[in-house]
């Protein structure tokens, strides 16, 4: 199963312990290092997405400052989804490296 | 108008469960997400109705209770198919050299031939063959009221594969599963207690649906319909013959456990596509 950038960027944010749906954007944002804006409606379209697939679980609602919150935590699946992800990236950007160094032209 | 309100009416663009359980944690979020630039409010309204339409769509496209349901029918009947093979290839083993008419031949041919479909993928055809079967049967013998109640369940399943068949892609090599079918059937050979052997493959399936039973409940319905089925028909057998019929508790028991795991079933849709 192949993550598309959103959901890679807001699965990741969940690596270190749970977090509500604002603070996923946030931390989403840092780890792509700006690439990855969520937009609530993306987030929670993705969210519902990884619900169904057992990639995340869902806390019970709370209140922090005014607002309704819930916490999303990791599962089990969620890791070996990022993970295997996170391999296909790496061993497709050593491809392309590896291409790329062997056809160098010396300047 | 206030941008909370607001944002509570592009939320229609969501399914109504999902409105009411996490409608307002949503708001939030798009309040929190906006600041207190309007650009980016309006950025975020457009966005909601689009993650909106995305969930409608997907939601739209699981599998309803009754799509669970009749394939849970569905694979039953397969597995009625199977196990009337295992018994006829034994049957037709103890028979041979003692008179063996050539009605069984047929009679398994036509069996095999309906097996074949459903596994490739043509459930029609398995459907109306198996109901054939199941009619040729009762033309043959002369049934009792158990008797022929015993195969009220297996015609349901096939009227199900006939009338709702299982959406799934053709493979023709699937056919091959003919060939432990009727190995089966050789290992159980004829009548006696190694007959039972050709539920040995229950010993897996049945632990794999209680298993899957929450996240996938069509096996759990298969297994409950085949149990009902096979329960009916011994306490039949027994009756004809005179003894205890022991298996009548078991088939009460049965009878009550297949509406059961069908109500379940309709309770809870599960997620997945089927076949995906």
């Amino acid at each position: 199963m192949e993550l598309r950038p959103p959901s890679y960027f807001a699965l990741a944010a969940l690596i270190d312990g749970p977090l509500h749906g604002y603070a996923i954007v946030r931390r989403a944002g840092v780890l792509s290092g700006g690439t990855v804006r969520l937009s609530t409606g993306t987030l929670y379209a993705l969210l519902e997405r990884a619900l169904s697939e057992r990639l995340i679980v869902a806390g019970e609602p709370y209140i922090e400052s005014g607002r309704q919150r819930r916490d999303y935590t990791l599962t089990w699946e969620g890791r070996s989804a990022l993970e295997a992800e996170a391999s296909r990236l790496a061993s497709a950007s050593r491809t392309v490296v590896g291409r790329l160094r062997a056809t160098e032209v010396p300047a | 108008m206030t941008s909370k309100r607001l944002a509570r009416l592009a939320l229609l663009a969501y399914p109504r469960a999902l409105r009411a359980s996490k409608g307002e944690e949503i708001v939030g979020t798009l309040l929190d997400a906006s600041g207190t630039s309007n650009a980016a409010y309006a950025r975020e309204l457009v966005a909601l109705i689009g993650g909106g339409l995305r969930v409608r769509a997907r939601t739209a496209g699981r599998p309803g209770a009754m799509r669970l349901i009749a394939d849970g029918f569905c694979y039953a009947g397969v597995g009625m198919l199977v196990l009337n093979i295992a018994l006829r290839v034994g049957e037709r083993l103890e028979l041979r050299g003692a008179g063996a008419d050539a009605s069984l031949m047929w009679m398994l041919l036509l069996l095999a031939g309906c097996l074949s479909a459903a596994l490739i993928g043509y459930d029609r055809i398995a459907g109306a063959g198996a109901l054939l079967s199941i009619a040729i049967n009762a033309a043959q013998a002369q049934f009792t009221d158990l008797q022929a109640a015993a195969w009220a369940v297996p015609a349901a399943c096939f009227a199900v594969m006939l009338v709702i068949p299982r959406r799934q892609p053709r493979r023709i090599h699937r056919a091959a599963w003919l060939i432990p079918t009727v190995a089966l059937g050789i290992a159980a050979g004829g009548r006696g207690p190694s007959t039972y052997l050709v539920l040995a493959p229950l010993a897996v399936v049945v632990p794999l649906a209680l298993v899957r039973l929450a996240r996938d409940p069509r096996l759990a319905i298969a297994c409950a319909l085949l149990a009902a089925t096979i329960a009916v028909a011994e306490t039949a057998d027994a009756l004809q013959s005179g003894s205890m019929p022991i298996g009548l508790p078991l088939t009460i028991l049965l009878f009550t456990a297949t509406p059961l795991t069908i109500a379940f079933a309709a309770r809870r849709p599960h997620p997945q596509r089927p076949d995906s």
